[in-house]
């Protein structure tokens, strides 16, 4: 599966020759969310590195922190302390439009509760982001429709969410990743809501992902998913507790 | 029963409680649209629906004239047929009132003012006693002139004599003669009218004195000029009582065929309001009506619409009470509880608003020589109308999002996807943000329109002198003046005024141009070429030699009338342009003969060019000039034409008027740039209500769409936040709810443009001049609305940046 940005990008260091080996480099991050007079340290001093081409499972107990990494990996949210270094750039102090031209240049989300767009059907779901990119019209229609026909899902491309069991509307969520075809990509639990016939052709559809080159970083408590995963970190109170390889 | 009605009650004070921001900005709008509707229900309970200071209205009657071929009946009786009904009725005890108009003396000085003439019986008919001295009474001495004793309004007593009670006894000098008070009214006495009191009252006995104008009215049948009611004596019934009218009514018919041949009085129920000024008077308060209930239409549908964009964010606890067993009809009358419930609230603040705009609009008043007797301006009548209002706007607004908010749609809101979230509401949302704008866009385009004539008012030509002239009108009749000493007074200012430095010439006629008051006749051209019947109805006005240089309208042919031309010569006028052209141009026009008008034939010795003779906006006017000198007049308007400024003339004016004169009041002494500024006051009046009114409609329609907007991102979170998730910009995003927004209000402005294509032209009339379909107000006007409204769409919007885009993650 072809790495290169669908548009030639500003910096000639994101070509795939010159991209560093870690795609991503957490050092001493930490977060503490202060509601009221509670402080919660949600990670502490984590340190991670992820490098290119990998498939990390992270998993822990609830509340341990998981969505909370996820959430700074992919410029949702900025870490308390500590740096952030992305393909190689710091990212910890950008501004949101930065991070915003970053997400959609770099990154791909799958989210538990899908979130599709409830107002905009299956297949303006999936040109969403490339309408982010200023990609010409042809070019979208024709991404749009390979990625739907990856997950099987060109037949309700005219359909709403709504319109759609849960199963169908996460392979739409993926579709709307493939056809972005980012090089990271993030999963919250995307098996949380499935059964486990369709939690079974999600992950298959990340594997293939995998497979085609992107990185892949997922959190999932399920051991029966975990497996999919080449490295698998364990996290308990905010911290890394274990990061071990998976043979599969 | 009453518990579930109960429980839905403390449900709604739940809401409110729980949502202060969201139900703040509800009642407020809804207090902006109900607050009108109970001020102007206020203001109409004050001066019409409370009762006037009298003892048993329920046996009083108005007594009406009923003309055979009139539409329906009238007040007006003459003063000899009002004599005849007071002496032959046996179930009525008869009295009247009619207006008059005062010159009174002090201080050496005059002022003009209107009083009340009425009968001897007047008070005693009323059932009323002076709050100080005595008023007159039936009994007293009836022969003419008999009775030089007036009895003075509170108001005119409070402010001209400061409430002492020594003015009993003191000598009043009115209309050239003396009048000694005897008597002060109570603060809430008007007299048999509402509302306005009269300064003081004067007995009919004395007509000839303060109504010299019409010597013969004593005898003349046919001059209706007087407002007659009556008691109805104790044991008889209104029946009787209209029985009794009808027998006098024939047998004045017999005895004075000439002028009661085709009349008959009636009696009817006793109100307070004159029938003259019913009409007026209901079709004021239909107008006010319908402006309010536009306005409380408006900020209902303002309200509905936030109420629906709240609606998405209740779906949830809504399917659930369905879910759970609830029926529709239920859940529509729980939700209408909870909008009553709010309009109550907003009722509450809508009366405060009432009481201080009553306030206001007291304060507002002109502050003529009579006072204004208003009633409370909260009674049990204005606190039920506005609970009504109140429940009818609750219901109003509350109506269309219960409907579509109790729609049976289970599933989507339980599935765990977020669907679009609008509930199907969102079209009905649209229509009520579009249908507002289209209502402000034809208000404020009225105002505009209004603002535009005034403007093209004020750069019209009228065709006569509006800078250097000073206008001084007076009608000398009520100063008590002969004829003798019109003239003798004509001849002294003309001299007088015209020596004075800084004056180039003086002159008079009849009305001053631009006037409220004149004449008009039909006139018929005389002369083999013209064909029979040709009669026109032409303008009239009075003028001396030299009025024409004076004011500043030029001849066009023929000649200025001259010393020459009196009462003794041939009848001459001079015509205007428009009417010349009847007779086939100003020089053909010359020397014909035309008949008609306030004498026999008239020969036309001049034609000037056309002017303005009642207001900016009219079309031409034929018009015709009588020669002052020909038809002598009491009613006289002086025109002095100045070198420099105007203003500057008034007090050496007023001076000299003084050297020679001591009886005029010198009140109407202005410039011409103020008596074109009063010509104008309606207009301008007309311009800052629509504007008012507009900016209210506009204000309602912003909060509509901020509302609308800013409900709109927070029910959006999620959806913002997936956007941001995949990268999209926050101007992108601001984008994006701007142009939604503003889709709607164009639409509304569009529709709004081409309704006041409909609706303006209505207003033509009222406009000066102007065009009702003036394409820069149709273009300038819904252009700035659209603006305002970008940034009651923009500002909301904006907060889609503030939006967090962890939503995506944590969204429950
Ligand atoms: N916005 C926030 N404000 C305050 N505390 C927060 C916030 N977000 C997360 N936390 C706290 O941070 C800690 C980590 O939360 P996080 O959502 O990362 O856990 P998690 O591992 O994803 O749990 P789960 O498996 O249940 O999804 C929790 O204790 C949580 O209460
Ligand atoms: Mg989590």
């Amino acid at each position: 599966m072809k790495q290169s940005t669908p548009q030639p990008t500003r910096a000639p260091q994101s070509d795939l020759q010159s991209r560093p080996a870690q795609v991503i480099r957490l050092e001493k991050v930490s977060k503490v969310f202060a509601v009221e007079d509670v402080e919660t340290r949600a990670l502490v001093d984590v340190d991670l590195t992820i490098n290119r081409g990998e498939f990390v499972a992270v998993s822990g107990p609830s509340g341990c922190g998981k969505t909370t990494l996820l959430s700074i990996l992919g410029l949702l949210d900025s870490p308390t302390a500590g740096n952030y270094t992305l393909d190689g750039d710091v990212v910890t102090t950008l501004s949101q439009p930065e991070r915003a031209r970053l997400r959609n240049k770099k990154i791909g989300f799958i989210f538990q509760n899908f979130n599709l767009i409830g107002d905009l059907t299956v297949e303006q779901n999936v040109d969403l982001p490339l309408t982010y990119q200023s990609m010409r019209k042809a070019d979208r229609t024709r991404r749009v429709q390979e990625a739907l026909e990856r997950v099987e899902m060109s037949h309700r491309a005219r359909h709403y969410p709504s319109q759609l069991s849960g199963g169908q509307q996460q392979r739409a969520a993926v579709a709307r990743v493939l056809a972005v075809s980012p090089h990271i990509l993030l999963a919250d639990e995307p098996t949380g809501n499935l059964d486990s016939k369709n939690a079974e052709s999600i992950m298959r559809l990340l594997s293939t992902l995998h497979q085609g080159g992107a990185t892949i970083c997922m959190v999932t408590h399920d051991p029966r998913y975990i497996n999919y995963a080449r490295r698998i970190v364990d996290l308990l109170d905010g911290r890394v507790v274990d990061d071990r390889s998976n043979a599969g | 029963m009453w518990d579930s009605w109960w429980q839905d009650i403390r449900q709604a004070a739940r809401l409110v409680r729980n949502n202060p921001g969201f139900s703040a900005v509800l009642i407020g709008c809804l207090a902006l649209g109900i607050g009108p509707t109970t001020t102007a229900f206020s203001l109409i309970n004050a001066s019409l629906l409370h009762a006037v200071d009298v003892d048993s209205p329920e046996t009083l009657v108005t007594i009406l004239t009923n003309r055979v071929g009139a539409e329906r009946p009238s007040e007006g009786i003459s003063y000899p047929n009002y004599v005849d009904l007071r002496d032959r009725s046996t179930t009525l005890d008869v009295a009247v009132a009619a207006d008059a108009k005062l010159s009174i003396r002090s201080e050496g000085t005059s002022e003009l003012a209107e009083g009340a003439m009425v009968s001897p019986n007047f008070f005693d008919v009323l059932g009323r006693k002076a709050l100080l001295g005595d008023v007159f009474h039936a009994g007293d001495n009836d022969t003419p002139g008999s009775q030089p004793v007036v009895v003075l309004g509170y108001a005119y007593w409070q402010d001209k004599f400061q409430g002492s009670p020594d003015v009993l006894g003191k000598t009043m000098r009115m209309n050239g003669h003396d009048f000694k008070v005897v008597g002060v009214m109570p603060q809430s006495f008007t007299g048999q009218m509402a509302v306005v009191q009269p300064i003081l009252w004067a007995s009919t006995t004395m007509l000839d004195e303060i109504r010299p104008d019409i010597p013969s009215q004593r005898v003349q049948r046919n001059h209706s000029w007087m407002d007659p009611f009556a008691r109805i004596r104790p044991g008889a019934s209104i029946e009787q009582a209209n029985k009794d009218l009808a027998d006098i009514s024939r047998q004045l018919a017999a005895e004075f065929p000439q002028s009661n041949e085709f009349m008959s009085f009636s009696a009817a129920p006793f109100t307070g309001i004159p029938v003259s000024i019913a009409e007026g008077v209901g079709q004021l308060v239909a107008l006010a009506g319908v402006v309010v209930l536009l306005l409380l239409l408006l900020s209902c549908s303002s309200t509905a619409a936030l109420q629906l964009a709240r609606a998405t964010v209740r779906r949830r606890e809504i399917a659930i009470r369905m879910a759970i067993g609830a029926s529709r009809w239920r859940i529509v009358r729980q939700l209408l509880v909870e909008s009553v419930f709010v309009a109550i609230l907003a009722g509450g603040l809508a009366l405060l608003l009432t009481l201080w705009a009553f306030e206001l609009y007291k304060v507002l008043l002109p502050d003529g020589p009579r006072g204004i007797v208003l009633g409370s301006s909260l009674d049990y009548r204005v606190l039920a109308f506005t609970l009504l209002a109140s429940v009818v706007a609750g219901i109003l607004f509350g109506l269309a999002p219960a409907w579509q908010m109790s729609r049976p749609d289970l599933i989507a809101p339980l599935k765990s996807q977020e669907p679009g979230g609008d509930f199907g509401s969102a079209r009905v949302r649209n229509v009520l943000v579009a249908a507002q704008f289209a209502l402000a866009v034809v208000l404020m385009i009225s105002a505009g329109l209004f603002v535009r004539g005034l403007r093209r008012a004020q750069t019209l030509d009228p065709g006569f002198e509006t800078e250097r002239m000073v206008i001084f009108d007076t009608d000398l009749t009520i100063y008590g003046y002969s004829m003798q000493r019109t003239n003798q007074f004509v001849d002294d200012f003309l001299k007088r005024i015209g020596e004075l430095p800084g004056v180039e010439s003086v002159s008079v006629s009849r009305f001053p141009p631009l006037s409220r008051s004149s004449s008009n006749t039909g006139m018929t051209p005389i002369g083999e070429d013209l064909t029979a019947g040709a009669s026109v109805m032409v303008g009239l006005n009075w003028a001396a030699p030299g009025y024409f240089d004076t004011v500043g309208i030029p001849f066009v042919a023929g000649r200025d009338f001259n010393t020459k031309d009196s009462r003794l010569s041939k009848r001459v006028v001079i015509i205007n342009e428009s009417l010349a052209r009847r007779f086939g141009g100003a020089k053909e026009a010359l020397g014909k003969m035309a008949s008609g008008g306030p004498g026999e034939s008239v020969e036309i010795v001049g034609v000037v060019k056309d002017s303005k003779y009642w207001s900016f906006g009219e079309e031409d006017v034929d018009f015709v000039y009588l020669a002052i000198a020909q038809t002598p007049t009491r009613e006289l308007a002086f025109c002095i034409r100045t070198n420099g400024d105007a203003d500057a003339m008034l007090t050496p004016i007023a001076s000299a008027i003084r050297s020679f004169n001591n009886d005029l009041a010198l009140s109407p002494l202005r410039t011409i740039q103020e008596h074109t500024r009063q010509s104008l006051a309606p207009a301008r009046m007309s311009a800052i209500l629509f504007a008012v009114m507009g900016g209210l409609a506009l204000l309602l329609a912003v909060i509509g769409v901020y509302g609308v907007v800013s409900y709109s991102v927070t029910r959006r979170q999620l959806e913002i936040g997936v956007r941001m998730a995949l990268g999209g910009q926050p101007r992108d995003l601001i984008a994006l709810l701007v142009r939604r927004g503003l889709r709607l209000v164009a639409i509304g402005a569009a529709a709004g443009i081409c309704a006041a294509f409909g609706v303006t032209r209505f207003l033509a009339p009222l406009l000066n001049g102007g065009s009702p379909t003036d394409w820069q107000v149709f273009l300038f006007v819904p252009l700035v609305l659209v603006a305002v409204a970008w940034l009651a769409i923009y500002l909301p919007a904006r907060k889609a940046t503030r939006v967090d885009p962890m939503v995506v993650l944590r969204y429950e």
